[in-house]
């Protein structure tokens, strides 16, 4: 395996773990044999450019990319395979596999495509309840406000409207709520930022980290800002070219970057941050 | 019932008036035989008669009634559309569906099957089974069936395949949703809302396909159609005769009419592609210059190469217009470069597409004026407006790794550009656009290139080629580096670092993006809800903003200072 | 999109399937309905005799079993043969060839009178409703739909009431005579041939008149529209150089499937104008049950359309450079 490893403390139980992951669209192989852990509590960032590969990393694990060989292990209560390594979602029976979905949620990129257009915000969020039938009408219902309400939309005001109706941060929050009702284990979440306006995206940023703190979730933010990476993610995975090139926690591979590749987006995400942090302290020295 | 009011008058004019027009045919062939004066197969006057107040369709050859055989002919010309556009629909919904949401084997062979009854001719094809049945209402529902129900499979399959592509149907999926859940959850009522419209589209090819096959002879001799009506007149050479006015006009008009109720009912005027549209503007009247801008012109030494002066710009008319920016002031002296930022809404692509010259149509300038070197750009025509427009105005637009024309070459779009403005040969253009070439850093070789030839920040630079093709003293770029991959947007902001040294240029770049600019930007103008709520130097602005919403964004960057001692 | 090159073996499977099909629709059909299928090969007058269906039956080859007769079908037909008309009494390819050269003139003068009118019309009201004229657009709109909504033999009708009948500029049919050549004969045949001409042209533009208007508003909202405004071109260069042309490859992707039904309307325009082509010989052969005719000239017009498939497939690269040269990158 090709990464470079920094130090890490003892770490908590893994509740994710993929292994030798190769996935292909027709004759040009995109994921690399690619292993990835992830713990529970943990809010781990994958990042990289364009083409590297991280989007079909979650789609694999989401079970919306057929991966060639590798193997994807849950190992979550409830989904009658705890211990023991888990369960192997690729070679899982169908039936596990839908108990297993409820454990592992996807939240997309586009706020303006992923929710149905024609259900009620409440009815979205409330919908993972339905498809894997818990709870009662009425439970459902409680269930879905509470979701909201945890994602800092009140319930009252947004309950009843249609997608076409919200902005894109709220869209966005939406997402996450019907992510968070069936308390998965693991929420991947894929460039969640990349559409919403920059002061939005520090906000559902912290979203993330706070749900994550609450319920104990394992997040995988997949993004190629680094500089939001830094903000939030306990851990740092760089992929170029389908291949994991460096992790480590982030804040030791963000100051001493090993890979290329790592090296040229910390400059990219530098560059910006870069005049305004002089721009900061230049102000501090004449304030001073 | 207001509810249905509220429907009704949420549909478009041309809508309603196919609706108007569809129910009134379906209350005539309803209520035919109740309107129709006489008998239609009994004879009441003489042949040929010419009409008269007794008989206002005057009579066939035989000494029908002409007015109650077109009454009358309502029921069968419809009935027989009707019944043949339901089993179409029916079936070309199973196939559609099915091959739409199934993919693979089953796919393949239903659009096979369906590909090759859309390749068969339709009129000869009808005709030899036609033929064969034998004439009747059977006989027309089978044909017209058969002919309609494969482009109705076709439509309705990329109908389903693009619903299915949704990202909300894949979040579905990855939530562990089954395909029966999908399919009446989510897939049908999507795609139901658009059967309707196709349904009604099928009555109308029906209309048309039974007056045709009657035309020829396939129709019911006992139930006289419109179609057939002019079959006979055809072979009585009615319209050779002045019996063509009455006997052959009306039966096609209403032929004519049906078809055309249908076609807007079904929505025919409203199928338009939406597409964002830029007109160049058009004149205004000059507006006085404001003390503000003279304050901020008179600290410059020397005098701004451009300055906008209280711009108010709204879109559409009176009641219903909305604003696209208010009292925009900015100064840009020569040679600096000044970063207009705001997130969408903000006003800053109106703000940019006034300085250009390129506002949507309905866009108007309500007040205030644009000044480059003194002259006040929107009382100039658009002529005049076209003439600083790619040459003392370079404009490298949004989306720019799109916006070169997929089949022109590179190097002819750059030659275009200096061919425009300058008069020069052929020869000399291209030996230019060269030049350009290399200046953007791209190989000669791309000059022959098609675009999509070229990766996305190739064609970036060659739309900056083209901005720069005549020297311009201005460049606006418009979110030059979104779309792009983290890594070639910093090259492209190299580039456009580099050229403003080597060419003295001035600039203005738009973007929602704060770090872009931060550091290639002299000055910064930051936009909310159509306002420049700061301006200034872009240090000052970043280290101390006054505006709590530039506080906001500038919070939002985070601080990466520990990450720089690296290297 | 349609792609040359690597991809025509598959097209080219995919017309050799249509015309089987024809081909087993036409051997399959008769076979297929109730009664006797020799009832359609009689010719004469009135009802056979069970004797005569008895031979007709030997001659046809309809008692041996269903695959020889299959083989038998195809032989004849890779021969040319298809068979006897039993209203002309002469081979159907002699009726269908002698009259092809009419409808071809026709159709093929139509289509592309058709074309031109349509697109130009088409491109011109999606270029009005870009340019903030809506209203000239929809009015457009609802007008040439009313025009494509009237039949085609109406229109025919009316011509004639009106330019032949009422004011005699142009005769009311045309002769079954192939024209002298001559220039007073050619022009003869000008006049003769103006009427049908214009019917068809009539009802068949509003097909590439929503074809053009789609393609072109399409088109409009493309971004390198803003850029070619932005180097400062005049409109009507935007509109023509850089609109239109790229407009027109959707256009001649869709041109190939809307001349089918041009030739479907030939049929009903040859039957009003007594035109002597391939239509009218279509509309008598359904009036006198002349099956082995209909099924020839089935047979013919589905060639037809495979043909000007492929013509539109030859030609559609030149059209479009995406589809001449294959995607390679440039080396940086």
């Amino acid at each position: 395996m090709n990464s470079r490893m920094h130090s890490t403390a003892i770490p908590p139980r893994p509740v994710l773990e993929v292994a030798d992951l190769t996935v292909r669209y027709g004759s040009r192989t995109v994921v690399h044999e690619t292993d990835l852990i992830l713990r529970a509590g943990e809010t781990v960032a994958l990042v990289g450019d364009s083409g590297a590969g991280k989007s079909t990393v979650a789609k694999a694990i989401a079970g919306l990319a057929m991966p060639e060989a590798g193997s994807v292990r849950l190992d979550v209560p409830r989904t009658g395979h705890e211990g023991a390594g888990g369960l192997d979602l690729l070679t899982a029976s169908a039936a596990d596999r839908r108990t297993a979905r409820r454990a592992v949620h996807l939240v997309m990129q586009d706020p303006y495509a992923s929710l149905p257009p024609h259900l009620r915000v409440l009815g979205i969020v409330a919908e993972p309840l339905v498809i894997h039938r818990i709870g009662r009408r009425g439970e459902r219902g409680e269930a879905a406000r509470e979701a909201l309400r945890s994602v800092g939309l009140d319930p009252e005001q947004y309950g009843r409207r249609l997608p076409h109706e919200l902005s894109g941060g709220e869209r966005q929050r939406v997402a996450f709520a019907r992510a968070i009702i069936t308390r998965p284990a693991v929420i991947l979440a894929d460039e969640p930022t990349g559409m919403l306006d920059a002061t939005l995206r520090a906000e559902v940023s912290d979203l993330m980290g706070a749900l994550s703190r609450e319920h104990g979730t394992a997040i995988l933010h997949i993004t190629h800002d680094l500089a939001l990476a830094a903000r939030t993610c306990d851990r740092i995975v760089v992929m170029a070219n389908g291949r994991i090139v460096e992790q480590g926690r982030t804040r030791e591979v963000l100051r001493s970057p090993q890979h290329e590749t790592t090296r040229q987006l910390l400059a990219a995400a530098l560059r910006g941050a870069r005049t305004v942090g002089s721009a900061r302290r230049v102000s501090e020295a004449t304030a001073a | 019932m207001s509810r249905t009011l509220a429907l009704w008058r949420s549909l478009p004019l041309t809508s309603r008036l196919g609706f108007t027009i569809v129910a009134a045919l379906i209350l005539l062939a309803l209520f035919g035989p109740l309107l129709a004066p006489y008998d239609p197969i009994e004879r009441v006057t003489t042949p040929f008669a010419p009409p008269s107040s007794a008989h206002l369709l005057g009579a066939d050859d035989v000494g029908h009634d002409l007015l109650s055989v077109l009454i009358l002919g309502a029921r069968p010309s419809l009935l027989v559309a009707l019944l043949a556009a339901v089993a179409a629909t029916c079936v070309g919904m199973l196939v559609g569906i099915s091959a739409g949401y199934l993919r693979g084997a089953v796919d393949t062979v239903l659009m096979r099957i369906v590909d090759v009854v859309l390749a068969l001719p339709v009129v000869p094809l009808t005709l030899v089974v036609g033929v064969l049945a034998g004439p009747g209402l059977f006989t027309q529902t089978l044909v017209i069936s058969i002919a309609l129900w494969a482009p109705m499979a076709r439509e309705l399959r990329a109908q389903v395949l693009s619903v299915r592509e949704r990202d909300h149907i894949h979040a579905l999926r990855a939530m562990g949703a089954g395909h029966g859940y999908m399919l009446t959850r989510h897939i049908v009522p999507a795609v139901g809302t658009l059967v309707v419209p196709q349904l009604v589209l099928a009555v109308k090819s029906a209309v048309m396909l039974e007056a045709t096959l009657a035309f020829l002879g396939l129709g019911d001799v006992s139930s006289m159609s419109w179609g057939m009506m002019l079959s006979i007149a055809n072979e009585r050479s009615a319209f050779l005769t002045d019996a063509w006015l009455w006997w052959v006009v009306p039966p096609g008009a209403l032929i004519g009419l049906t078809v055309l109720g249908f076609a807007l009912a079904g929505g025919a005027v409203e199928r338009t592609a939406a597409g964002r549209t830029v007109r160049p503007t058009r004149r205004r009247k000059p507006a006085p210059a404001s003390a503000a801008s003279t304050a901020l012109a008179q600290t410059a030494p020397e005098a701004p190469l451009l300055e906008v002066d209280q711009l108010t710009v709204r879109y559409g008319d009176g009641e219903a217009a909305t604003g696209g920016c208010t009292g925009v002031d900015l100064v840009l002296p020569r040679g600096r470069v000044l970063g207009l930022v705001g997130e969408s809404g903000s006003g800053k692509s109106t703000v940019a597409a006034a300085l250009v010259g390129l506002m949507a149509p309905a866009a108007q300038v309500a007040e205030g004026g644009i000044r480059m070197d003194g002259t006040d750009l929107l009382v100039l025509g658009p002529r005049e407006r076209r003439g600083l427009l790619g040459s003392r105005i370079g404009l490298v637009p949004q989306e720019a790794q799109s916006a070169l024309n997929p089949v022109h070459r590179a190097g002819d779009q750059i030659a275009e550009a200096v061919l425009t403005h300058q008069d020069l040969t052929r020869e000399q253009a291209r030996a230019r656009a060269q030049e350009l070439l290399d200046l953007v850093g791209l190989p000669a070789h791309a000059f022959r290139s098609y675009p999509h030839q070229l990766s996305g920040g190739q064609r970036q630079r060659v739309v900056i080629a083209t901005a720069l093709a005549n020297d311009p003293d201005l460049l606006v770029a418009d979110e030059p580096t979104s779309g792009l991959d983290v890594l070639v947007q910093q090259d492209i902001l190299d580039l456009l670092s580099s050229l403003r040294e080597r060419l003295g240029l001035t600039m203005v770049i738009v973007t929602h993006d704060l770090p872009v600019i931060a550091h290639i930007a002299d000055d910064i103008a930051v936009m909310q809800a159509g306002f420049v709520v700061e301006q200034g130097e872009t240090l000052r602005v970043l280290a101390s903003p006054d505006d709590p919403y530039t506080q906001r964004l500038v919070g939002s960057l985070p601080d990466m200072a520990e990450f720089e001692e690296v290297r | 999109m349609r792609q040359a090159g690597r991809s025509w073996l598959p097209r080219l499977g995919q017309y050799a399937l249509v015309l089987w099909v024809a081909v087993t629709l036409n051997f399959a059909i008769p076979r297929l309905a109730p009664g006797n299928p020799a009832l359609i090969m009689h010719t004469g007058e009135g009802d056979p005799t069970p004797e005569e269906l008895a031979e007709l039956g030997e001659i046809y080859g309809l008692n041996e079993p269903v695959l020889v007769q299959y083989g038998r079908f195809w032989l004849d037909l890779l021969r040319g043969d298809l068979g006897l008309s039993t209203d002309h009494n002469r081979p159907v390819t002699d009726v269908l060839l002698e009259r092809l050269p009419w409808s071809l003139v026709l159709v093929g003068l139509g289509l592309i009178g058709a074309i031109i009118i349509g697109t130009l019309i088409g491109a011109w009201s999606a270029w009005r409703r870009e340019a903030g004229r809506p209203s000239q657009d929809k009015g457009t709109l609802v007008g040439v739909l009313a025009i494509d909504s009237m039949p085609g033999f109406w229109v025919g009708m009316l011509l004639i009431a009106v330019f032949s009948a009422q004011l005699g500029w142009f005769p009311s049919y045309a002769s079954a005579q192939m024209p002298e050549g001559t220039l007073a004969g050619i022009a003869e045949s000008g006049r003769r041939l103006a009427m049908p001409l214009a019917t068809m042209i009539i009802t068949s533009f509003g097909t590439y008149y929503m074809l053009a208007r789609a393609s072109m508003t399409t088109v409009l909202g493309e971004p390198f529209i803003r850029l070619a405004r932005a180097k400062g071109l005049p409109e009507r260069t935007v509109a023509i150089r850089h609109a239109l042309r790229t407009a027109l490859l959707p256009i001649a992707t869709n041109a190939a499937i809307a001349a089918g039904s041009l030739v479907s309307g030939a049929v009903v325009v040859e039957t009003v104008f007594s035109y002597p082509g391939l239509g009218k010989v279509i509309a008598d052969a359904v009036a006198v049950r002349d099956y082995p005719l209909l099924q020839g000239a089935f047979l013919l017009a589905t060639l037809g359309v495979i043909a000007a498939n492929i013509l539109v497939d030859l030609l559609y690269p030149l059209l479009d450079p995406r589809v001449r040269h294959s995607r390679e990158e440039l080396p940086v």
